[in-house]
Parts: structure tokens; C-alpha cells; sequence
């Protein structure tokens, strides 16, 4: 294995690890900040106890996401000296301002984990809160400087002499991609760990369909992770037209778009092959990839034959992960859909076996789609790390040897990750001993839940 | 100029808390390592869980103010020390994860929760020994950024005996700052007695690591010396570590809390900052007796003005809001956590 394709893959295994922890740390503090406001409005210990056992998931998630986080600002200048000699200094600024943001995450996390009974319950409701904000806040800043990458602004740059000038870090920042990157990955994080969480709960249904800890635990997630499904199309767009104007090659590549033409067609499938520049068994949905990337069905969009040759993506990894990314996308908004359809219409519909297999098959499908998501952004930019300006084999370490950094990568990480899902597995075990309230169960045509009075005090 | 002493003053900051608040850290794993008693594990557990996640975040802000204000010297010390920050990195998710998942595991069996310790104790050493070995290493002058084979490029630079004895200085002095911190955590007579003990043997292994250091300095062709005694500050922060040795074991072996605590944290500041004194300005020493100095290898003014207010702004969040949370949790430890 050469160095840069080991230095690439270590960089996305890194990535593809971190952005789970990444996610759930992100949205997780809002469904439990959600179970605590009822708690408190209502007294019921149900929501209590399901904001305890979610935070303790949330802990150890956090953690890991900590840990993986600090390695990855370390990889960037274990990997990428030299793009980070040039690049720091300009694309730095959200940096800096994460920091602060991740330290507040932690202060905020120290304050809820341990904070129950021993600080005021409204400062305590709070700063679950501001786990979930300043969380938030780190994603967007993050994400900033990967948009500045796709859409590098803020400097001057001299290809003949190398030379990066005229620095403005804020420029940077706010560069022309900033905002419809952050709202994709805001909105996925939110939608994938919904159905992530919701998942699990609906499993644990199948099993025992009346507990009411699993359906409130399962409707605050579906509320959470459906709402940010439905907002994702629009977001989605925003992204695709975007991209059709500042980084075409990378859209030729999501929609294995070859040749330039005019009535360009939507791809749906397909196996590219990229000697040839032909498509095979995909379906094309004419004139709709123009609307889509144009808004006009007759524009040109332009394909990878205006695209000199070493300039062009790899065209079938981007174009499968774009699929995989916008199909399971899809199928999370249709549950979504039948999830408020059925809360309104049809509750029965919501302790039915075949929904809670639906929701509980949907569980990792939100993951896969960032991880997609993020192959696409990521693979649709080479050979460049900095578009257009810098390519990512002039950034990479002149160290050798990298694929044994690569393995060790690997194999702590996937340790890791059956580590992780271990825990999960021993939380859900000893729910039961754990909460009073998990053996309450409930008639789901009964849609008012029996508020226990519980003493509010106590928190 | 202002602009690089707001930044270059953050940046000491926070690598000096870094080494206050996450070395402790680290070293409440490292005094375990010989022996431990459950009560002691305990203590240990509580005392740092609501905490650990905001000490260790210093590191981060310390590697972000290195790559964007000083982007020069972050490119060396990535490529030349790759191979130690690498282990150290790992020494860091091996220790975070276990400390996590022993303290939120929801089955708490022996087993597992062995297994926790034994990697949390072991990531906490590969941590400190690889944190001073890279602080070793830009110090010593055997990084070559034009070398040309593997062991002048990759190994040589901190694979020697000064680099090394840092390393297990580091280690030393962070485990003596943990087992100092935590003499106050507990009132039992019999835990207060351990720490106290622990604090005494890591003091004793610190002053004698700290003479290896200087013998390998000489070994390695350092004139640690010479520089020390160079700069009337750097004479006055050693002279001052040296005086306060004999009153820190005094305040130890009586218990005295608050006055070990400060003096503990006072012997580190005035080690530390005697080796930046006698570095200042240079940040990395290099093969070929030149140096890569902070001044020049400073961002442009642009980002640097930028980065200066956003530590500014973002300390004017963070110090109130960790004040609030050592005050809810230092001096009496939660009692039960979640």
C-alpha cells in the first residue's frame, strides 16, 4: 500500500469513527433535554429515568468522541504537514472557536452527569442544554473548515511561486460553503441519531410491547430524528445547486455524469465505468439532474469530459456512496412520514409489530447515510485537499511506513467499536434493575400516560 | 506584536494548565501502577470524573494555537516527532475510553472493571512518558528536517537517553502532582496515609529523574546547565524549586492540603518555566544547531489578531464556567454519582 492512499484511508477511518460520536454527541443532549423538560413539567419518574439512562449512554459516547476527536487534530499534522503549514493559519479560525465550544460541551456534560440533586434543577436542566448548543456550535464550526477545503476563500494564492497571501481567517470561515455544509451535517446528525436511538427502543418493543419507558423513549427520538429527515431534502437541494456551480467535477462524479449535455438526466443506479464513460443498468430520470442542479430543465450540466483528466474524482466510489446516502435518506423519511401519520391518525399503528421492525431495521441507516454523506463530499474533491489549489499528494507526510499507522488505527478502532456497542448492550440489560419506572406498562390506545406523582424536590 | 504575546501567552497557559490539571490526571493512573487499594481506586474515580473531559481539553486548544499561530513549528514537530505523538495519541484513547467505561460500565463485575483499571493505568504511563519525550525532543536538537533516511529523520530525534529520562520526568512529576491533589479529596485516615505515602516516593523519584535528566543532557551533548544558569530568571525559578523541595515534604508528610496543593502546583510552574525561559525564543532545536524560534514562526498578523480575540472572547466563557464547576465539585466530591 503506497503512503498516500494509506495516509487517505487512516484519515477516513479516523473520520468515519469520529462522526458517530460525533452525531449522537450533537443531537443526543436534546432528546435528553426533552425527557428532563417532562420530567419536570409533569413529575412523571418515567422521564426521569429515561433521561438518566440515555445520559449515561451519552457519557460514554462522549468520551470516545473525545478521545477521537483530539487524535484527529493531531492527524492533521500527522498526515497532512504540509497542507497544515499552508492551511492553518487561514482555515484555522473555527478551530480556535471550537475549542471554546467543546470545552463548554464539557463543562456542561461534567455539570449534568453529576449534577442531580447536588445543583438547582433549572441550572441543571440547563446545562444539559448546553451540552446540546454548544455541541452544535463545535458541528458547524467543524464543518466550516471542511467547507473552506471545498471552497477555499479568504487568501491570495501564487501557484508560481507557492505562496499564500493577503490571509483573512474570517473570510475563510465564512466561505461560500460554510452554511449549506453545516445545515446537511446538523440536520443528518440530528436524523441519523433519532432513528439510531429510536431503533434500539423499537427493538426492545418487539419484546415488550407495553412498556411505556420504550414507547416515550422511541416517540421522543421518532419526533426528533423525523422532523430533521423531512427538513434534509431541502437542505439536500440547497447543497446539490451549490456544488453544480463551484465544484462540478464533484457533481459529475455523485451522478457518474460523463458526457456534458443539455436535458441532463437524474441517474438513479448504475455501475459507472470509468475507462469507458459509460453507465450501465441505471435508471435516468431525463432533464431532472439540470432542474436539480440548475433549476431549469433544459440548462447544461456539465460532465467529467470538460474535466481535464487529472482533475477528475474517482467517479464510482462518489457515485455509489451519493446513492447509498440518498436512499437511505429516503427510506428514514418515508418511516418518518408513516410515524407522524399513524401518531395522528392511526396510534394503534404505533405498537404493531411491523412498525417497531421497520423503525428497529432503520437503526443504523442514518449512520450509514453520514458516512456516505461524508465519502462523497471527501472522495468527490480529489485529487485536491484544497480545491483546486493544493493536491492531496503534496499535503501528505513525507514519512514513510504509514500503513502500519493505518493497521494500528484499524484495529484500535474496531475495538473500540465492539467495546462501545458491549457497553450499550450491558446498559440495556440492567435497565429494568436500574429504573422503577421500567416495568410500568401502558395500553397504547390509552394515549394520556398515568402521571405518577413524584416529588419534584428530589432533583 | 501585541497580537503574539496574547497568543503565544495563551499558549503557554494552556500547556502549563494542560500539565497542572491534565498531568494530574494522567498521574492519578500512574500512581496505581505499583499498587492501589479499592478504597484509594475510589477516591481516584470520584475525584476526577466530573473534571477529566475540561482538563484534557487544554491539549486541543494547545495543538490549535500551535498549527494556526505557529504553523511552522507544528509542521516539524508532526513530522519529525510523528512516531512519539502517534503512541502518545494512542496512550490517550487507550486511558480516556478505559477511565469512561470503568466509571459508566452498567455492570460493574470484576473482571471487566480489572481489565478498565489494568488499561487505565498503562495509558496513563505511555502518556506521560510520550508527552515528555516529545517535549524532550524539541528541546534536544537532533530533529533534522532535511534528513534523508528514516533513523536521522524519524527515530534519532527522541529515541535517546535525554529524551527518554524527560519522558519518565514527566511521568514522576505528574504522578507526585496527582497523589498531592488527592490527599484532600478524602477524610479517611487510611487513604489520606496512601496518598501521602505516594506523594513522598513519586517527590523522592522526581528529584533523582531530575539529575538522570541533567546527566543525560551532558551524555547527549546538551548544555542543559550552562543554559540554566545563563539567564538570571531561569536561576531564580530553579533556585526557588530547589528551596521550596525541603518545606513541600514537610507540608506533605503533615497533611496540610491546601498548602501542598499550592506548592505542588508551584514546583511544576517553576520547572516548566524555567525550561521555556532558558528555550525562549526558540520552540524547536534543530541537528544542525540552528533553531526554529516562535517569533518567525509565527502566522501572519491577520490570523494572528483573529486568534488572539478568539482566546480572549472564548476565555471570558470558559474560566467562569469551570470556576462554577470545580466549586460544585472540588472540596466535596460527589457523593453518588449517576
Amino acid at each position: 500500500m503506497g503512503d498516500l492512499l494509506a495516509a487517505r484511508l487512516q484519515m477516513a477511518f479516523s473520520l468515519g469513527f469520529h462522526i458517530i460520536f460525533a452525531c449522537v454527541g450533537m443531537a443526543m443532549p436534546f432528546l435528553m433535554a426533552i425527557a428532563h423538560w417532562r420530567y419536570i413539567k409533569t413529575g412523571d419518574a418515567v422521564y426521569k429515568d429515561l433521561s438518566k439512562a440515555w445520559s449515561k449512554g451519552v457519557a460514554i459516547f462522549f468520551a470516545t468522541g473525545a478521545v477521537s476527536g483530539t487524535v484527529l487534530s493531531f492527524e492533521l499534522g500527522l498526515l497532512w504537514p504540509e497542507f497544515m503549514e499552508h492551511a492553518g493559519p487561514i482555515f484555522g479560525m473555527p478551530f480556535s472557536l471550537e475549542g471554546t465550544a467543546f470545552f463548554i460541551e464539557a463543562i456542561a456534560l461534567g455539570l449534568f452527569l453529576y449534577g442531580w440533586g447536588k445543583i438547582p434543577k433549572w441550572i441543571h436542566w440547563s446545562s444539559g442544554l448546553v451540552v446540546g448548543i454548544s455541541g452544535v456550535a463545535s458541528g458547524i464550526l467543524v464543518v466550516a473548515a471542511n467547507a473552506w477545503m471545498n471552497s477555499p476563500t479568504g487568501f491570495d494564492y501564487d501557484p508560481l511561486t507557492n505562496t499564500y497571501s493577503n490571509i483573512d481567517p474570517i473570510a475563510a470561515m465564512f466561505n461560500p460553503a460554510w452554511f449549506t455544509q453545516a445545515l446537511h451535517m446538523i440536520l443528518a446528525a440530528f436524523t441519523a441519531t433519532g432513528f439510531a436511538v429510536a431503533g434500539v427502543h423499537a427493538f426492545l418493543l418487539i419484546r415488550k410491547p407495553a412498556n411505556r419507558f420504550h414507547q416515550q423513549a422511541m416517540r421522543i427520538a421518532l419526533l426528533v430524528g423525523g422532523i430533521a429527515a423531512f427538513l434534509q431534502p431541502i437542505s439536500g437541494d440547497i447543497s446539490a445547486k451549490d456544488v453544480a456551480v463551484r465544484q462540478p467535477a464533484k457533481l459529475a462524479a455523485m451522478e457518474a455524469h460523463f458526457h456534458t449535455e443539455e436535458y441532463a438526466g437524474l441517474l438513479i443506479g448504475g455501475i459507472p465505468n470509468e475507462e469507458t464513460g459509460e453507465v450501465h443498468y441505471g435508471i435516468k430520470i431525463p432533464g431532472l439532474l439540470s432542474f436539480l442542479a440548475h433549476g431549469d430543465f433544459k440548462q447544461e450540466v456539465m460532465g467529467l469530459d470538460q474535466i481535464p483528466e487529472d482533475e477528475r474524482p474517482p467517479v464510482a466510489v462518489t457515485h455509489f456512496a451519493f446513492q447509498i446516502m440518498v436512499g437511505a435518506g429516503t427510506f428514514l423519511m418515508m418511516v418518518a412520514f408513516l410515524y407522524f401519520f399513524a401518531q395522528k391518525f392511526r396510534p394503534r399503528w404505533l405498537g404493531h409489530k411491523n412498525f417497531l421492525w421497520l423503525v428497529a431495521l432503520s437503526t443504523p441507516l442514518g449512520m450509514l447515510a453520514v458516512e456516505a454523506g461524508w465519502t462523497v463530499t471527501e472522495v468527490g474533491r480529489q485529487p485536491w485537499i484544497i480545491n483546486g489549489i493544493m493536491r492531496t499528494k503534496e499535503a501528505v507526510t513525507p514519512m514513510p511506513g504509514i500503513q502500519y499507522s493505518f493497521y494500528t488505527v484499524v484495529v484500535v478502532y474496531t475495538l473500540l467499536a465492539v467495546l462501545v456497542s458491549w457497553l450499550m448492550k450491558r446498559q440495556v440489560q440492567t435497565l429494568a434493575q436500574n429504573y422503577d419506572s421500567m416495568d410500568e406498562e401502558i395500553d397504547l390506545s390509552q394515549n394520556k400516560a398515568n402521571t405518577k406523582t413524584e416529588v419534584i424536590e428530589e432533583l | 506584536m501585541f497580537m503574539y504575546i496574547v497568543v503565544l501567552s495563551f499558549l503557554l497557559l494552556s500547556l502549563l494548565l494542560y500539565a497542572l490539571l491534565g498531568g494530574a490526571d494522567f498521574g492519578a493512573g500512574v500512581i496505581q501502577l505499583l499498587s492501589t487499594t479499592p478504597k484509594a481506586e475510589k477516591v481516584i474515580g470520584r475525584a476526577i470524573g466530573p473534571i477529566w473531559e475540561a482538563n484534557h481539553m487544554w491539549l486541543v486548544i494547545a495543538v490549535v494555537i500551535s498549527f494556526m499561530g505557529f504553523p511552522a513549528i507544528f509542521k516539524v514537530v508532526s513530522t519529525a516527532l510523528h512516531i512519539p505523538v502517534f503512541i502518545l495519541l494512542l496512550g490517550i484513547i487507550f486511558r480516556g475510553t478505559a477511565y469512561a467505561f470503568k466509571h459508566y460500565d452498567a455492570i460493574k463485575d470484576e473482571k471487566s472493571q480489572l481489565m478498565y483499571q489494568r488499561v487505565f493505568v498503562w495509558g496513563s504511563l505511555v502518556s506521560t512518558l510520550f508527552i515528555g519525550i516529545t517535549f524532550g525532543a524539541m528541546s534536544l536538537g537532533k530533529i533534522d528536517p532535511n534528513a534523508t533516511d528514516f533513523y536521522t529523520g524519524y527515530i534519532a530525534p527522541w529515541f535517546n537517553f535525554f529524551s527518554i529520562s524527560v519522558g519518565f520526568l514527566a511521568t514522576a512529576l505528574f504522578a507526585f502532582l496527582a497523589a498531592v491533589y488527592l490527599i484532600g479529596e478524602n477524610e479517611d485516615p487510611e487513604v489520606k496515609e496512601f496518598f501521602i505515602a505516594k506523594a513522598w516516593k513519586w517527590l523522592l523519584a522526581s528529584v533523582a529523574i531530575g539529575v538522570v535528566v541533567f546527566v543525560a543532557a551532558y551524555v547527549d551533548g546538551l548544555p542543559l546547565f550552562n543554559e540554566l544558569i545563563s539567564s538570571p530568571l531561569s536561576i531564580v525559578a530553579v533556585a526557588l524549586a530547589s528551596i521550596l523541595l525541603p518545606f513541600l515534604f514537610k507540608t506533605i508528610r503533615q497533611g496540610k492540603v491546601v498548602l501542598a496543593r499550592l506548592m505542588a502546583g508551584a514546583q511544576t510552574v517553576l520547572i516548566l518555566g524555567a525550561w521555556l525561559l532558558v528555550h525562549y525564543p526558540h520552540a524547536i532545536m534543530l541537528s544542525n544547531g540552528g533553531s526554529l524560534d516562535l517569533y518567525d514562526s509565527r502566522a501572519p498578523d491577520a490570523t494572528l489578531a483573529v486568534l488572539g480575540w478568539a482566546l480572549m472572547l472564548g476565555s471570558l466563557f470558559i474560566l467562569p464556567a469551570l470556576g462554577y464547576l470545580y466549586v460544585v465539585f472540588k472540596g466535596h466530591g460527589p457523593e453518588e454519582t449517576i
